[in-house]
């Protein structure tokens, strides 16, 4: 009986036993990975690490935007402000390169596996697998910033003297196409973009378009003469300030009363009847054509976000005022990057280049070698219309309407502009709004620095001769006093 | 009496050596379940290694003392331990029960001490001579000893403990030889419980309960009782299913499902069956356990012990320490079936019992196959009292084994 009892028991027992020893094989042999995996899910954590942002540098290396524990810093505030652009909270790009090369200046993201316990605290752990974050790119710009500061302290004065809208002032290289220096007025500094309004952001240089008025004359001329429609020497008659187009009268600014004179007289002194009829005799085809081939109409392809392409309508539709109007710059709009290139065209022997705004992309650190290559677009003019389009526009500087941006020792050539503004929304130009603009290069012998500008809306005066060419001047000016090292092309390029 | 430990034939070494083994895995795997960045723990595994001393040395004295005095102060102890049970409800609570007497230097658990004074009264009651159970009736006395302190114990509140007096209990009254029907009778009910959560399995379990009668060939007159009772408890349970607190029922659907609520109070088996589970066949080594180093294993060193060591040394490691406790308990039967005295051999058996329920009860809570009750791993788990009890045990088991001839 007790021995019954016993078997009984322990093959009971053994059943019990069997139990856990099955349940354990259960959970350890065939669950083994579906439990291992729940541990590793609750006892590893992955985290983001946050790559470096690159830097954006002037082309001498100096940051202009350089991220400090995890901020992004711009040492030199307003200076480039709306060319640079800001980030967001998450340190990705929102507005200008800091948007356009958020790419390249992101880096990747890298990840490593922490290990976290029961009360959700995390700490390191070798063992685990990780992967490095790279750092973002360093952008290098043509951009300097020396030039740069210069531009936008000039443009904020004028531009707070004469209460502009907004205004622009675009430093080139003609001989390349790149840009070192580009302003935007009303400033804007990225450090705190949210003390600034929209407007302020608004890169102007690049996205605000308008009509040009007399700079745009140089084009037309230019054009005429290269298909000798024209010569220099050719006499138009100023009709004493009033000429009739197609039912329409024309006048001179400011009441001037011309008569018979040259070609590079009307350049000089900006008689809109004179080139009215130069752009007749060019013919609206060819007009059209030709300022199609300066770049007039189409984006310039520059590495910076918003750019505005400008508006040409089709010369089959032109009324013969329209086509009056074209010709000394009424009538079309452009972008200010539209007008430098153009003029680049005219002072480097006729070559359209496409604008370089970025010298290079380098791993965080380096910088990029070497200069770059000017990348042609297309020959718009020979040298032969390019040297008499520069012999003209200092003409402009030294006797016409652009006397203010002379400087002592050194051949300025330039333009000025004064186009009157559409009336919002209603038919005709207003009566007080205009567009100042000048636009000047030295040396007149082989051009290495153009400077444009361009105040929109001044008040008190508006001829461009007065509001923009003293901006012109004084840009010019303290770029060629600046140390030796910074002007060595400059000094070059002069001939004693 | 000379009694010869080493030396003699009926000195059964392989029962002290599983044993000692058990203790000795059991102090590894406190030292690994208290590595972890909470310094208050660090030290436990000396403590335990003093208790371990302290419990062998009473382990040598207990099989010392001849039995027949363990029979002399059966009911003399069961009364003392009764008292105390009663005291302990009175003393300060710690972690809301009312399990500790605190004498000063050291804690101390009167249920464990209850334990055993109730397998001796209980041995002495079922070994006397002039007692059978060809009566039903009869059983109403042996239940009535077991009750009481179950009961005391109960509401300490201890139900794994409470639950181990059921488990001597049932073994005893097996070993006395209870018939088929009277001991399915007396299960029955308790499985009806469990069966009545839903229709079918109720139906299916009365089905399988009448099969087995005709296969037992039980009595009509037994087998009618059995059923109504049946019947009466499996119509009663659904209403005290809906008395219960919101949190008794969670409980006990969280033991069906514990993924149902990972956060909850399945937390516990789910985070034991993921330390258990990711051990896989050989264990992460000895102190690698993630889940007991990071903290996500509840009552690490003690009630789940057993998933820190199967974490740590796998399927292989796990499958070890249940032979050791298998061959413990085979050794304890033939120990309890070669005594000669009646009362050793019931006393011998209760222990089993005893070792065997808690050994299935841990075990089962960690692997998710018991509800959670917390109840110490016999020779593994931190915790003196258990130890030292678990060890007087052995010596009385070692003490029965020697003296096996003598009536």
């Amino acid at each position: 009986m007790m021995s019954q009892r016993t078997k009984t028991l322990a093959v009971f027992c053994f059943f019990i036993w069997a139990l856990m020893a099955g349940r354990l094989a259960w959970l350890q042999a065939f669950k083994g990975g579906h439990y291992r995996n729940l541990a590793q899910r609750q006892h590893q954590l992955r985290i983001g690490i946050l790559p470096e942002r690159g830097q954006i540098v002037d082309r001498q290396g100096r940051p202009l935007a350089l991220s400090i524990d995890d901020r992004r810093s711009y040492p030199y505030g307003t200076v480039g402000g709306q060319l640079l652009g800001f980030t967001g909270r998450d340190g990705r790009g929102l507005e200008g390169l800091e948007l356009c090369y958020d790419r390249e200046l992101s880096g990747e993201a890298g990840w490593a596996t922490r290990q976290r316990d029961a009360r959700g605290r995390v700490r390191p752990s070798l063992e685990y697998a990780s992967k490095k974050a790279r750092s973002g790119n360093s952008v290098q710009l043509t951009i300097d910033a020396e030039y740069q500061a210069i531009a936008d302290e000039e443009l904020k004065k004028a531009g707070d003297k004469f209460k502009a809208a907004w205004g622009t002032v675009i430093i080139t290289d003609p001989s390349t196409g790149e840009i070192l220096g580009m302003a935007s007025y009303p400033e804007f500094d990225p450090n705190r973009p949210d003390d600034f309004g929209r407007q302020a952001v608004t890169f102007g240089a690049v996205a605000a378009q308008f009509e040009p008025g007399s700079t745009f004359k140089a084009v037309t001329i230019a054009l005429a003469l290269e298909s000798r429609v024209i010569d220099t020497a050719d006499i138009f008659d100023g009709e004493q300030g009033s000429y009739a187009v197609g039912g329409h009268r024309i006048g001179e600014a400011e009441g001037h009363k011309y008569g018979p004179i040259t070609v590079s007289k009307a350049l000089a002194f900006s008689s809109n009847i004179c080139l009215a009829k130069i752009g007749l005799a060019l013919g609206k085809d060819k007009l059209f054509q030709g300022a199609r081939a300066f770049g007039f109409g189409s984006r310039t392809g520059i590495e910076c976000p918003g750019e505005a392409a400008g508006l040409m309508d089709k010369p089959d539709g032109w009324p013969v005022i329209k086509h009056a109007n074209i010709s000394f710059g009424q009538g079309l709009s452009v972008s200010a990057l539209q007008l430098v290139m153009a003029y680049g065209a005219i002072a480097n022997g006729g070559y359209l280049l496409r604008p370089r705004l970025i010298k290079g992309l380098a791993p965080a650190g380096q910088t990029v070698d070497g200069s770059c290559r000017p990348d042609i677009l297309r020959r718009v003019i020979s040298d032969q219309t390019s040297a008499q389009m520069i012999g003209m526009l200092e003409l402009c500087v030294s006797e016409g309407t652009g006397k203010v941006a002379r400087i002592e020792g050194w051949r300025v050539a330039g333009k000025t502009g004064t186009a009157q503004k559409k009336e919002q929304g209603k038919k005709g130009y207003a009566s007080d709004k205009y567009v100042a603009s000048f636009i000047g290069f030295v040396p007149a012998e082989t051009p290495r620095l153009l400077v444009a500008v361009i105040i929109d809306e001044p008040q008190g005066r508006f001829f461009g001769g007065e509001v923009a060419a003293p901006v012109c001047r004084n840009v010019m000016q303290r770029i060629i006093s600046l140390p030796k090292g910074l002007r060595q092309d400059l000094l070059a390029a002069r001939s004693q | 009496m000379k009694i010869k430990f080493f030396g003699s034939r009926d000195f059964d070494l392989q029962l002290v050596s599983a044993v000692l083994l058990l203790c000795a895995i059991g102090i590894v795997a406190i030292y690994s379940a208290t590595q972890i960045d909470q310094p208050q723990f660090l030290g436990l595994w000396q403590k335990q290694l003093f208790s371990l001393g302290l419990g062998l040395l009473l382990m040598a004295f207990t099989i010392a003392v001849p039995f027949r005095y363990f029979e002399a102060f059966a009911w003399p102890l069961y009364i003392v331990s009764l008292i105390l049970l009663v005291a302990v409800l009175f003393a300060p609570p710690v972690m809301k029960a009312h399990r500790w007497i605190n004498l000063g230097f050291v804690r101390f658990q009167p249920s464990e001490l209850a334990k055993l004074a109730t397998v001796f009264v209980l041995a002495k009651v079922l070994s006397a001579h002039d007692f059978s159970l060809d009566k039903f009736w009869k059983l109403l006395v042996p239940m009535g000893i077991v009750l009481l302190p179950a009961a005391l114990v109960l509401v300490e509140p201890d139900l794994g403990t409470s639950l181990s007096f059921a488990a001597l209990f049932l073994t005893m009254v097996f070993w006395q030889g209870l018939s088929f029907g009277n001991f399915f009778f007396m299960v029955s009910p308790v499985l009806s419980m469990v069966a009545v959560i839903s229709m079918p399995s109720w139906i299916g379990f009365m089905l399988l309960m009448a099969l087995a009668f005709w296969f037992f060939r039980v009595k009509f007159k037994h087998a009618l009782p059995i059923f109504l009772i049946n019947i009466l408890i499996g119509s009663l349970a659904p209403a005290v299913w809906y008395g219960l607190k919101g949190y008794q029922r969670k409980r006990l659907l969280t033991f069906i499902n514990p993924d149902l609520d990972p956060k909850g109070a399945g937390w516990h088996v789910l985070q034991s069956k993921i330390a258990v589970g990711s051990g896989g066949l050989l264990g992460k080594g000895f102190l690698q356990g993630t889940q007991k180093k990071l903290s996500f294993l509840p009552e690490q060193h003690t009630d789940f012990l057993f998933s820190t060591f199967a974490e740590e040394f796998g399927l292989i490691g796990v499958l070890v320490v249940l032979s050791l406790f298998f061959w413990l308990l085979f050794r304890g039967m033939i120990i309890a079936r070669q005594a000669r005295n009646r009362f050793a051999s019931f006393t011998a058996i209760g222990i089993i019992g005893i070792m065997g329920f808690q050994v299935f009860l841990n075990i089962g809570v960690t692997l998710g196959i018991m509800p959670v009750t917390g109840i110490p791993l016999p020779f593994l788990s931190y915790g003196g009292t258990s130890l030292i009890t678990m060890l007087v045990m052995t010596g009385i088991l070692l003490n029965i084994g020697l003296r096996r001839y003598e009536y």
